[in-house]
């Protein structure tokens, strides 16, 4: 192959692919060295949600009931003052992701959006302290019933309803017992 | 050191990116809810900026023209990922706010637009300021944008409640409309502030067209021949 051949058709593939491997190797670099930090963030970002959905409770344990439809992970509280439900629903930019406590009663006693994909400053709007403390001693979701929706965040707001009333059916599924 | 000082201030005023060049709409019109998203949002671009800016500077000799967008698409992508990863682990309350639109940096035509038109013709340390200084206009703008919203939509700035309540809140201001609303009133603003001349001269050659530089069609003569 001639020189001028190997410029036209075979340098542009080797530098591609270079670079490639050059960037894959940053990326991978950086990954390992900031998977630790996040994954110490999510956890601890997890422990304080379950304990502000749930203030009675200080320690939890994963329970291994089976689930009910879109719920993701129950946690249960060691002292018996309830359990921390996981679950998800469509929102508008796709699932959200909502924690709530259930005390004994099946009264809720907080919730709160872990993940989601809502538009900032829009969705955003219900999942405000403010917005979600209105779920606190409800036995019952239901969008427009027990609980309102926000102007401008009606897809989110029903998106967190739903996955209220799915950690709801969770507790009744488990009977209550746990 | 004159001309130096003119690439890192082109981008605030005379070739801002948003209000002048109107580059990167998309992100502009999304993320200026308000003055902290702006200001996360323009921070986060002006890193992945100057960086791509840098590295595409270096290897501009190396990198053949016929690979060149994949080229410089791959670099941009591996920085923007890096910042996202960066943002989760030290500051995720911005990442949280940002969401998905960190990773639509890659895809940010003024990153690819400074990459093509600047980075891959001048030198390391002019391309490092021409990225500081399209950062700053970038962030300038959206932070002037997000703090009109902010106030008008929702009564408060940099989440410091304004009106304590006495006052309704525009909340079209948050919503779609009114991004464009704001958008349109600060570029006539700009424009009337200086008599149409930070808008290059409004004529269908390669003289009125910001892209002309990066242009293959320059040297025949332009795209209408």
């Amino acid at each position: 192959m001639s020189k001028s051949k190997f410029n036209e058709y075979g340098k542009p593939i080797v530098v591609l692919t270079l670079i490639c491997l050059v960037v894959t190797a940053a990326l991978a670099f950086t990954y390992d060295f900031t998977k630790p930090i996040i994954d110490a963030i999510n956890e601890r970002i997890a422990n304080e949600t379950r304990a502000s959905v749930l203030p009675e409770g200080t320690s939890f344990t994963q329970s291994d009931a089976a689930l009910a439809d879109g719920v993701i992970e129950v946690y249960v509280a060691d002292n018996g003052a309830g359990m921390v439900v996981t679950s998800a629903a469509k929102g508008f930019g796709g699932d959200i992701t909502v924690m709530t406590g259930i005390d004994a009663n099946g009264k809720i006693t907080g919730v709160s959006v872990t993940s989601h994909g809502e538009t900032p400053g829009l969705g955003t709007k219900a999942m405000t302290e403010t917005y979600l403390a209105n779920y606190q001693g409800l036995d019952e979701a239901v969008l427009g019933t027990t609980i309102d929706g926000v102007t401008g965040a009606t897809y989110s707001s029903r998106g967190i309803c739903n996955a209220v009333a799915m950690a709801l059916a969770q507790f009744e599924k488990m009977g209550g017992a746990f | 050191m004159k001309n130096k000082l003119s690439i890192l201030t082109n981008g605030f005023l005379k070739e801002n990116p948003v209000f002048v060049l109107i580059l990167g709409t998309c992100p502009t019109l999304a993320t200026s809810t308000s003055a902290i998203n702006g200001l996360g949002m323009g921070v986060s671009t002006m890193a992945v900026l100057i960086c791509a800016n840098i590295v595409i500077s270096l290897l501009k000799n190396i990198i053949p023209g016929k690979v060149r967008i994949p080229c410089y698409i791959v670099v941009i992508a591996g920085f923007v990922t890096i910042v996202q990863l960066l943002l989760q682990a030290f500051l995720p309350e911005v990442n949280e706010s940002l969401g998905l639109y960190i990773p639509l940096i890659v895809v940010n035509c003024i990153i690819l637009g400074r990459a093509e038109m600047f980075a891959s013709k001048n030198s390391v340390v002019d391309s490092a300021l021409d990225g500081i200084g399209m950062g700053i206009g970038f962030t300038f703008a959206l932070f002037v944008m997000g703090s009109i919203r902010e106030i008008l939509g929702s009564g408060t700035w940099m989440n410091m409640d304004l009106t304590g309540g006495a006052i309704d809140p525009i909340s079209i201001f948050m919503l779609a409309p009114g991004a464009f609303l704001t958008f349109g009133c600060i570029i006539a603003f700009i424009n009337w502030m200086t008599n149409g001349r930070a808008v290059k001269k409004k004529s269908f050659g390669c003289e009125g067209c910001p892209s002309a530089e990066g242009c293959g069609m320059k040297e025949e003569g332009g795209c209408s021949k």
